[in-house]
C-alpha cells in the first residue's frame, strides 16, 4: 500500500502532537498548542488525515449548560494512522539526526594504519 | 516643518490609537464570528455544520484565554480553502471510486447485454464529462430530466427561467411547458425548486404566451398560482408585443447561478410539444447573453393575480 498521505514539516509536528498520546483524544486548539502551529493550518492536515482514515473525529459527549463551553470536536488516531505517525515521526528522526562522527582511531576500508 | 509635522503624527497617533484598539478589541467578537462565517461558505455543504460548530467552540475558547480572536479567525479563514478542497477532492474520489467499483461488480455471468449496456453507460458519462470539462456544454437528444433535477438540487443563488407556453394548432388546447407542471417530473421538480428557496436560491420564472388572451387561460393561472403560492416568483409576458428580433431567438431555456443555461429544442412550436434537443449551455459568453435576454424580460411581465 502506497503512503496514505503527503508528509510536510507541518503534518509531522501535527503527528507527533498527537503521538504524544497516541490513545487520547485530542482537540484542534490543543493540536494547535503542542504542535505549535497556528489553528489555521491545524484544520487543513486533520482534515486530509481524516479523508485518508488516519484519523477519526467525533463531538464530545457533554451537557453544554453545566459545562458553560461549546463541545469540541475530539480527533483519535486510527490504528492506521498510529503505525503511520510512529513510522513517519521515526523516519524525520533518523533522517535529521545529526551525522554519527567516526570514533577516532578508526579506518575507513582501505586506509592504511602510518 | 517636518518635525512639526512628525510631532503633530505622534500626537494623533498617542491619541487615536488607543481609541482604536478599544474598538477592535469590542467588536472583535462579532467580527471573529463573521470571519468564521465567512470562512465556512468556503467549504461544501455537508461540512459546514460541523466546521462552524467547531470553529466557533474554538473562538469561544480563544475568548477566555484571551487570545485575538481574529488574528485566529483570519488564519481559520485562509485554511478553510485548503479544507474546503481537501474536503470536494475526497467527495469527487469517493464517486468515481464508487462508480469503478460498482461497474466491476456486475457479475461475470451476467447477460452480455448487461455489460454492454453498462459500457455505454459508462462512455456517456464520460462524453458528458469532457463536454463540462471543455467547458463547452453537452447535448442530448430528446429530453434528459435528470440534468433539470440534479441542476436544480445543486443551485445555489439562483433559478431564472423562460417559459414557452404553446396553443396547438387546433388552437384550441392551451398548454404549459407541454403539460409538465402535471406530470410526475413536474412535480417533483417544484419540490426540489421548493427545497432550493430553503436554501435561499431566488427563483424567478417568466411564462410567455402568443397572445395577450392567453393570459387568462385557467390551466397558465393555476399553475403560476401553483408556483407563486410556493414562493417562486411568476410573471406572464405576451411575446405579440414584443420586437420582431426578440420573437425568433424566443426559446425555452433556465439560468442556473448565472452559470449554466438549460436550453430545450422543441420538435415544432405548432403542435403538442416534444423536446427535440436539450443543450447545457456553458460558455460564459452565451450564458451572459441568457442572463441578458432574462433581465429584459422581467421587468416587462405582468404579475399574476
Amino acid at each position: 500500500m502506497g503512503k496514505p498521505m503527503r508528509v510536510t514539516l507541518q503534518t509531522l509536528r501535527v503527528l507527533r502532537a498527537l503521538l504524544d498520546d497516541p490513545g487520547g483524544e485530542h482537540y484542534g486548539l490543543e493540536i494547535s498548542k503542542e504542535s505549535g502551529l497556528p489553528t489555521g493550518s491545524i484544520y487543513p492536515i486533520l482534515a486530509r488525515m481524516e479523508v485518508s482514515g488516519l484519523v477519526t473525529s467525533a463531538w464530545e459527549d457533554i451537557d453544554e449548560t453545566l459545562a458553560k463551553r461549546r463541545r469540541r470536536r475530539y480527533y483519535r488516531l486510527t490504528s492506521d494512522g498510529l503505525e503511520f505517525a510512529r513510522g513517519e515521526v521515526a523516519n524525520a528522526a533518523r533522517f535529521l539526526a545529526p551525522a554519527r562522527r567516526r570514533p577516532s582511531g578508526c579506518l575507513r576500508p582501505g586506509e592504511v594504519s602510518a | 516643518v517636518s518635525t512639526v509635522l512628525i510631532t503633530l503624527l505622534f500626537l494623533l497617533n498617542a491619541l487615536l490609537m488607543p481609541l482604536v484598539v478599544e474598538l477592535v478589541k469590542e467588536r472583535a467578537p462579532g467580527l471573529a464570528l463573521r470571519v468564521i462565517r465567512l470562512a465556512v461558505r468556503l467549504l461544501p455543504r455537508a461540512h459546514r455544520d460541523r466546521y462552524r460548530e467547531e470553529w466557533t467552540a474554538e473562538r469561544d475558547e480563544m475568548e477566555r484565554q484571551n487570545v485575538s480572536q481574529i488574528v485566529s479567525s483570519l488564519r481559520i479563514l485562509l485554511g478553510a480553502l485548503s479544507t474546503g478542497w481537501i474536503l470536494r477532492k475526497k467527495k469527487q474520489d469517493d464517486a468515481v471510486t464508487q462508480l469503478v467499483r460498482n461497474f466491476a461488480q456486475i457479475h461475470p455471468d451476467s447477460s452480455p447485454l448487461v455489460h454492454e449496456f453498462a459500457q455505454l453507460q459508462i462512455n456517456q458519462i464520460s462524453q458528458f464529462l469532457k463536454g463540462l470539462s471543455e467547458g463547452v456544454g453537452v447535448s442530448y437528444d430528446g429530453e434528459d430530466r435528470e440534468w433539470l433535477l440534479g441542476l436544480t438540487m445543486q443551485s445555489r443563488h439562483a433559478i431564472n427561467a423562460i417559459s414557452l407556453c404553446t396553443a396547438h394548432i387546433d388552437g384550441e388546447d392551451f398548454d404549459v411547458d407541454g403539460g409538465l407542471w402535471d406530470s410526475d417530473l413536474g412535480q417533483r421538480y417544484l419540490a426540489l425548486q421548493r427545497d432550493a428557496m430553503r436554501r435561499d436560491v431566488v427563483i424567478r420564472r417568466v411564462f410567455v404566451i402568443d397572445q395577450p388572451g392567453q393570459a387568462n387561460q385557467d390551466n397558465l393561472l393555476r399553475v403560476c398560482r401553483q408556483q407563486r403560492d410556493l414562493g417562486i416568483h411568476v410573471k406572464i409576458i405576451d411575446q405579440s408585443a414584443m420586437p420582431d428580433a426578440i420573437k425568433s431567438v424566443m426559446l425555452d431555456f433556465i439560468v442556473f447561478d448565472n452559470a449554466i443555461s438549460y436550453e430545450v429544442l422543441p420538435a415544432s412550436r405548432n403542435m403538442k410539444p416534444t423536446t427535440f434537443k436539450t443543450h447545457l449551455v456553458l460558455q460564459p459568453e452565451r450564458v451572459k447573453e441568457r442572463t441578458r435576454q432574462f433581465e429584459t424580460f422581467w421587468p416587462e411581465a405582468l404579475d399574476v393575480y
